[in-house]
């Protein structure tokens, strides 16, 4: 009783109700005999009371509308984006090409990349998904501005060769549900690819790509990559692919 | 499945205060909180069914914010972005708990929450705020109850010094008022 060796923590889970019923009682008992025993108490309490003032203040903050209706329309859309979502994560995004990208909410939803940023990152994900490694094909798209230009260029149902990054094949034009030009395409060289890019104001954004085998046919993944891809296209909002007519002015438009 | 996910939506947005407050507490920057906000909810949809019910949907969600934030960390994107934390307190609404320290300035308080050291922080909301117990703050953060421990009481020392308390103030008064907790 003489000796009140308690170290802060004790008396701190004291203070938390932390400490099973002997130690509580322990610690009680010495307490009443030591002042100072329990004003080190009473500041952990204290201590306590004034951070939960602090974060209570900042739980009642409003949550930006913003953000609510962002997780609104995650909410109400299909599990596509969540298909989508991985090869973002496993993609090893060179870090010289991240830096123009401000934030988390870009990284993650796939939505502020350049083409050929993403183009590495999916080379990524076809090796996190155990096909052959990242063919140097993939790789170099960061280096071959040509995919913006295909893209603007190649009629749906064409193809245009992009030296050094393999075939594209322009699959369809649409609008998406921010009203926002998209083209849904193939590429192949070593490996194949579908994926939708979204034209920005000065370029395309890659907004969703996924591996769907080798070019030659083997390791092809069946169905679920269009399954998946169609999931995405509700989710969202793509709208009825434009005639070739309105496809063509479309595309002008940004040229 | 999309039973688990509509659920897992319905408690996201309940919840949405606490990730932010959380997500402010990793990153000290509101803009980078709501950004990590929005992808651990896009996150936590995508993996709706690891989420085991009848366990903490908070342990389980702030669990993704800090993985997310870590990786965030690791690419050296957003550490240090520290913003002014008066920009954070112009919004504080006036409450009961703040009159009871009416000699103490809740701005000082934050300024001392927000010059901790980063795991010092986090302990501090989750057990001071979240109120959860030194075994689960220990879990979710996967070190020793010990070092949770260690870190929270370094923390609430501090808070007391910087948040205008000391020790030989308070023994003048004769009583301090009770601490609910």
């Amino acid at each position: 009783m003489t000796t009140h060796d308690f170290s802060d923590e004790t008396l701190m889970a004291f203070a938390d109700g932390e400490l099973d019923d002997a130690e509580m009682e322990r610690v009680e008992a010495a307490m009443n005999d030591d002042p100072a025993l329990a004003e080190r108490v009473a500041l952990f309490m204290e201590a306590r009371e004034l951070a939960e003032g602090v974060f209570a203040s900042q739980l009642a903050q409003p949550v930006p509308p913003s953000l609510q209706a962002a997780v609104e329309r995650m909410i109400a859309a299909p599990a596509a984006a969540a298909t989508v979502l991985p090869f973002r994560e496993k993609g090893r995004v060179p870090a010289a090409a991240n830096e123009n990208r401000r934030g988390f909410a870009r990284f993650a939803m796939a939505a502020a990349a350049s083409v050929a940023i993403v183009a590495a990152g999916l080379a990524g994900y076809m090796a996190g998904q155990g096909s052959a490694p990242a063919g140097s094909a993939q790789v170099a798209l960061i280096d071959v501005p040509g995919l913006d230009d295909a893209l603007l260029t190649t009629a749906s149902g064409d193809t245009t060769e992009i030296a050094g990054a393999g075939t594209l094949t322009a699959v369809s034009t649409f609008t998406d549900g921010a009203n926002r030009v998209c083209r849904e395409f193939e590429l192949a060289s070593e490996q194949a690819f579908v994926g939708v890019a979204c034209r920005t104001t000065d370029d395309w954004q890659l907004t969703f790509a996924m591996g769907t085998g080798s070019a030659d046919g083997t390791g092809y993944q069946p169905a679920s990559s269009l399954d998946t891809l169609d999931a995405y296209l509700t989710g969202i909002d793509a709208g009825a692919p434009l005639s070739l007519e309105d496809e063509a002015a479309a595309l002008a438009a940004f040229r | 499945m999309t039973d688990a996910r509509d659920e897992i939506g319905r408690r996201l947005i309940v919840f949405l205060p606490n990730m932010r407050r959380f997500g402010y507490t990793l990153t000290r920057n509101m803009d980078s909180a709501d950004d990590l906000v929005q992808a651990a909810c896009e996150k936590a949809l995508a993996n709706a069914s690891g989420f085991t019910p009848g366990t903490r949907f908070d342990s389980w969600v702030f669990r993704i914010m800090r993985n997310l934030w870590i990786d965030q960390i690791r690419k050296g994107k957003s550490a240090g972005q520290a913003e002014d934390i008066d920009t954070q307190i112009d919004l504080v609404g006036t409450d009961g708990a703040r009159e009871a320290h009416a000699r103490m300035d809740l701005g000082d308080v934050s300024r001392a929450i927000a010059a901790l050291p980063d795991d010092q922080r986090e302990i501090l909301l989750l057990v001071c705020a979240e109120d959860m117990s030194y075994k689960e703050v220990s879990e979710l953060l996967g070190i020793p109850i010990g070092t949770v421990m260690s870190r929270l009481a370094r923390a609430r020392k501090k808070l007391v010094e910087g948040g205008g308390i000391n020790a030989d103030a308070r023994r003048s008064q004769p009583e301090e008022d009770g601490h609910g907790s």
